[in-house]
C-alpha cells in the first residue's frame, strides 16, 4: 500500500483526509444530534403522560375517601383500610388527613400517627373555605419535596371539611428507568413554586443547544408544572469510538483513493510512453523536417560560399581564356578547382537530405568534434540572428563513437535549441552557449553548457518525461526524444544546474577506442 | 590603371572564396595581398601601401563590421567594401554608418565587385589628393617665420593691418613688410588663398 509519492501527493492526501474527516464527523454529529432530540421528545411525551396519569390516581383515590366519609354509617374503620391500603399502594403518597371545623377545628382522621402532625391545619381549612364543595386544589404555599393536594368535602355554611393528601414529589417523579443522562427533570406547583428536581442540574454542562420540554401536567386538580430539560454531552453527540472509527474509515478509504489515482497515472503515463515508443522513428523524422526552417539561413550561407568561389573562380577563368596569352593550364586549374566547388555544395545538400531523410538509423565510427561542427553550421546562423554566441570547446583528441550521425546530430542540434531558448531573455553579455567534446576511460562525452535560469529543482527528476513540458509551445517530446535516440547507441543523457549558473546537458556515447577506430 | 597596380587587401574567413576572389581581382590587374581574418590584416596593416579593403561580414574572432566599425574610429583613411553571404537589413545599415563603399551580397557579380572596387579607389585617391594638398600647404607654411606664422593666422581671421599693429605692438609699416614676406613665401598675394593654405593644415593635422 506504501506507494512512490512524492512529498506534495502526501501533503495532498492528508489535507484531503482531513476535510472528509471534518465533513463526516459533522454528518455524524448532526445525525446524532436529531437522534437525541427525537429521543427526548419521546422520553419527555412518556414522562408527561405518566406523570399525568399519576395524578389523576390521587383524584381518583380522593374521591373514594370523600365517598366513604360521606357515607350515611361513616365508618371510621372502612376509611382507615381505604386509607393505608392506598399508602400502602402508592409509596409516594405520604399522608392522608381529614380536617374538620364544626365549629372548631379539629383532625378528624390522619394517617400520621407515627410521622409529624399536620402542621398548618388552621391555614389548610382556610384555604379549603374558598373551594366549591368536591373541589381540589394544589395547596400553593411552599413545601420543599412534596406537596399537598386539598379537596373540600360536600357540606355547607359554617361547617367545612377537608381532605388532605400529601405527595412526595421525589417518588412521584421517580420513574422506572429513571432518566436518560444529562437530563434534568423539574415539578413545580402551578404557582411555579419548586417541588422537585432531580436527574442533572438544568443550567449546566453540554454542548449545543439544549432540547427542552415545559407543559403542565393534564389533570383539572393538579396542573403541576413539567419541565425537562436535556443538554446533549459531546460524548453523545461524537462518541470517541465513533470519532476513532470516522478517522480510521476516512484515512483509509483516502489512501485507497491516492493508490487508485497514482495507479491509473502511472499506467497513463506507461501508455504515453508506450506510445511515444512506438511512434519514435516518425516523430524523431518530424521533428528533424521541424527545425530545417530555422536551419535554412545556416544552409543558404554555407551552399552560398562555394557558389561565390565557383562564380568568382569561372568569371576569372573566363577572363584569362579571353586574354591574348591566354594559359590552358590556369584555365584548367579553374575548372578543377570548380569541381571541387561544386561538390562541397554537393556535400552540404546530401547532409541537409540526410538529416531530413527517413533512412533507419545506421551506426558508423563518428567523430564527435565533425558532428558538432556540422550541427553548429547548420544552426549557426538561426543563433547568430538571435544574438546568441556560440562557443566550441572542442577535445583535441577528437572522440569517437559508434553512433548514427543524424541521430546524434539531432540530440546536439536540439539540446543547442533549448539552451538558445534558455539564454534569449537573458542579457547580451549572457546569451552565450558553449559547447564541448571530450571523454573518460570508456566514454565519449558531450556537453551543452548555458548561462540562462537554469532547471527548477523540481523540474529536475521529470525533464525526461514525455509530453513533460514549460515550455508555451513545447510539446514535452525533445528531451525523451533525445534520451531514446541516446540510449539506442548504449548512452546516457544527463540534466543538471552548472554551480556557474545555467543549465548543464551531458551525452556520453561509448567512446570507440583509437585502434578499433582505425580498424573500422 | 595609369599607375602601378593598386593593392585590394582581401580578408575572407573561407579559404575557397578567398583563393577564388583573389583570383579574380589579379586576373583583372589589382595586386592583392589575402587575409584568413581581420586579426591577421591588422597585425600586417602599418606598412607605408594604401588600397582598399574587401571584407567578409561573418568571420571568428572580429567579424567585417566590427573590423569597419574599429577602422572608422580610428580615423583609417582605406576605404572598406563589405561583401556578405546572408544581407540583413540591419548589417547593411551598421555598415554604411561606419563609412562602407558598398555593401555586396555573395555570390557577388564581378561586375558588381570590380565597380565597388572602383569607386573605393577613386574615393581613395580624392582623399590622396586633398592629403597631397595638406602636406604642400604645411610644406609652405614651415617656411614661416614665428612672427610671420602669428600674422598669417590674425589675417585669416580677416584682422586688419592697423589692427594687427596695435595688438602685436608693432607699427603698421612692421606689419606690412611682414605681409609682404608672407606673400612671398606662399607665392601668393591673394587673402582668399593664404586663409585656404592655413585652413586646409588646422583641423585635419596641426604640423607635418
Amino acid at each position: 500500500m506504501l506507494v512512490r509519492m512524492p512529498l506534495r501527493a502526501y501533503l495532498a492526501s492528508a489535507l484531503t483526509w482531513a476535510v472528509i474527516a471534518l465533513v463526516t464527523a459533522a454528518c455524524v454529529g448532526a445525525t446524532n444530534y436529531v437522534r437525541l432530540r427525537g429521543d427526548f421528545e419521546t422520553e419527555a411525551g412518556t414522562l408527561h403522560r405518566v406523570l399525568s396519569q399519576r395524578v389523576d390516581q390521587h383524584d381518583a383515590h380522593l374521591t373514594s375517601l370523600a365517598a366513604i366519609l360521606s357515607s350515611p354509617d361513616r365508618s371510621a374503620a372502612t376509611l382507615r383500610a381505604v386509607a393505608e391500603a392506598v399508602l400502602r399502594f402508592y409509596p409516594r403518597i405520604i399522608a392522608i388527613d381529614v380536617l374538620a371545623f364544626n365549629p372548631t377545628l379539629e383532625v378528624s382522621f390522619t394517617t400520621r400517627e407515627l410521622g409529624p402532625h399536620l402542621s398548618d391545619a388552621s391555614a389548610i381549612v382556610e384555604l379549603a373555605r374558598t373551594l366549591l364543595p368536591g373541589q381540589s386544589v394544589v395547596d400553593p404555599r411552599d413545601k420543599v419535596g412534596a406537596y399537598g393536594l386539598i379537596k373540600r368535602l360536600p357540606g355547607g355554611g359554617q361547617h367545612v371539611a377537608a381532605l388532605v393528601m400529601t405527595i412526595d414529589g421525589g417518588r412521584l417523579a421517580d420513574l422506572e428507568g429513571g432518566l436518560s443522562p444529562w437530563t434534568g427533570l423539574v415539578l413545580r406547583t402551578p404557582t411555579l413554586s419548586e417541588i422537585v428536581s432531580v436527574g442533572a442540574p438544568l443550567a449546566e454542562g453540554g454542548v449545543g443547544p439544549a432540547f427542552v420540554f415545559e407543559k403542565a401536567l393534564g389533570s383539572r386538580s393538579q396542573p403541576l408544572f413539567l419541565t425537562l430539560v436535556r443538554r446533549p454531552a459531546l460524548s453523545e453527540i461524537l462518541p470517541p469510538i465513533t470519532l476513532v472509527a470516522v478517522l480510521t474509515g476516512t484515512g483509509l478509504a483516502v489512501l485507497v483513493g491516492a493508490f487508485v489515482l497514482h495507479e491509473r497515472r502511472t499506467a497513463e503515463e506507461a501508455r504515453a510512453r508506450a506510445s511515444f515508443h512506438a511512434h519514435e522513428a516518425q516523430l524523431a523524422h518530424a521533428m528533424r523536417v521541424n527545425t530545417v526552417g530555422e536551419m535554412a539561413s545556416g544552409i543558404a550561407h554555407e551552399l552560398t560560399q562555394p557558389l561565390t568561389a565557383i562564380l568568382s573562380r569561372s568569371q576569372a577563368g573566363l577572363r584569362l581564356a579571353h586574354s591574348p596569352a591566354r594559359n590552358l593550364e590556369e584555365v584548367v586549374g579553374v575548372l578543377e578547382a570548380n569541381v571541387r566547388l561544386a561538390k562541397r555544395a554537393g556535400d552540404i545538400l546530401a547532409r541537409l537530405r540526410a538529416y531530413v531523410s527517413k533512412k533507419e538509423p545506421a551506426p558508423e565510427p563518428t567523430s564527435l568534434n565533425e558532428l558538432v561542427r556540422n550541427v553548429v553550421e547548420l544552426a549557426g546562423a538561426d543563433l547568430e540572428r538571435r544574438s546568441i554566441t556560440l562557443r566550441l570547446d572542442l577535445n583535441s583528441r577528437d572522440p569517437s563513437s559508434l553512433v548514427d550521425r543524424v541521430s546524434i546530430e539531432q540530440v546536439v542540434h536540439n539540446l543547442i535549441r533549448n539552451a538558445a531558448d534558455a539564454v534569449e531573455t537573458q542579457m547580451p553579455d549572457r546569451r552565450v552557449v558553449i559547447i564541448a567534446t571530450g571523454s573518460d576511460t570508456d566514454a565519449a562525452v558531450i556537453t551543452i553548457r548555458d548561462q540562462g535560469p537554469g532547471i527548477p529543482p523540481e523540474d529536475l527528476p521529470r525533464l525526461f518525461e514525455p509530453f513533460f513540458t514549460t515550455k508555451s509551445e513545447g510539446m514535452g517530446l525533445g528531451l525523451p526524444l533525445c534520451e531514446r535516440l541516446v540510449e539506442a547507441f548504449g548512452g546516457q543523457i544527463a540534466a543538471a544546474n552548472d554551480p556557474a549558473g545555467g543549465a548543464l546537458l551531458t551525452v556520453r556515447l561509448p567512446l570507440l577506442k583509437q585502434a578499433s577506430r582505425e580498424a573500422a | 590603371m595609369k599607375r602601378a597596380p593598386r593593392t585590394i587587401f582581401l580578408i575572407d574567413d573561407d579559404e575557397d572564396v578567398r583563393q577564388a576572389l583573389q583570383m579574380l581581382l589579379k586576373t583583372v590587374g589589382f595586386a592583392v595581398e589575402a587575409f584568413p581574418s581581420a586579426l591577421a590584416f591588422l597585425e600586417r596593416r602599418g606598412r607605408e601601401r594604401l588600397g582598399c579593403i574587401v571584407a567578409d561580414v561573418r568571420m571568428p574572432g572580429l567579424s567585417g563590421l566590427q573590423l569597419l566599425e574599429r577602422l572608422a574610429a580610428e580615423g583609417e583613411g582605406m576605404p572598406v567594401v563589405v561583401i556578405t553571404g546572408h544581407g540583413d537589413v540591419n548589417a547593411c545599415r551598421r555598415a554604411f554608418k561606419s563609412g562602407a563603399v558598398d555593401f555586396l551580397s555573395k555570390p557577388v557579380d564581378e561586375g558588381v565587385l570590380l565597380e565597388a572596387v572602383e569607386t573605393a579607389f577613386s574615393r581613395l585617391a580624392a582623399q590622396e589628393r586633398v592629403s597631397h594638398e595638406v602636406a604642400e600647404a604645411a610644406a609652405l607654411l614651415t617656411r614661416l617665420t614665428q612672427r610671420e606664422r602669428e600674422i598669417l593666422n590674425m589675417v585669416a581671421q580677416g584682422w586688419a593691418t592697423k589692427e594687427i599693429a596695435r595688438a602685436l605692438d608693432l607699427s603698421p609699416r612692421t606689419v606690412e613688410t611682414h605681409r609682404a614676406n608672407i606673400a612671398e613665401k606662399l607665392g601668393t598675394t591673394s587673402i582668399a588663398e593664404m586663409v585656404r593654405i592655413v585652413l586646409s593644415t588646422t583641423p585635419a593635422r596641426p604640423s607635418p
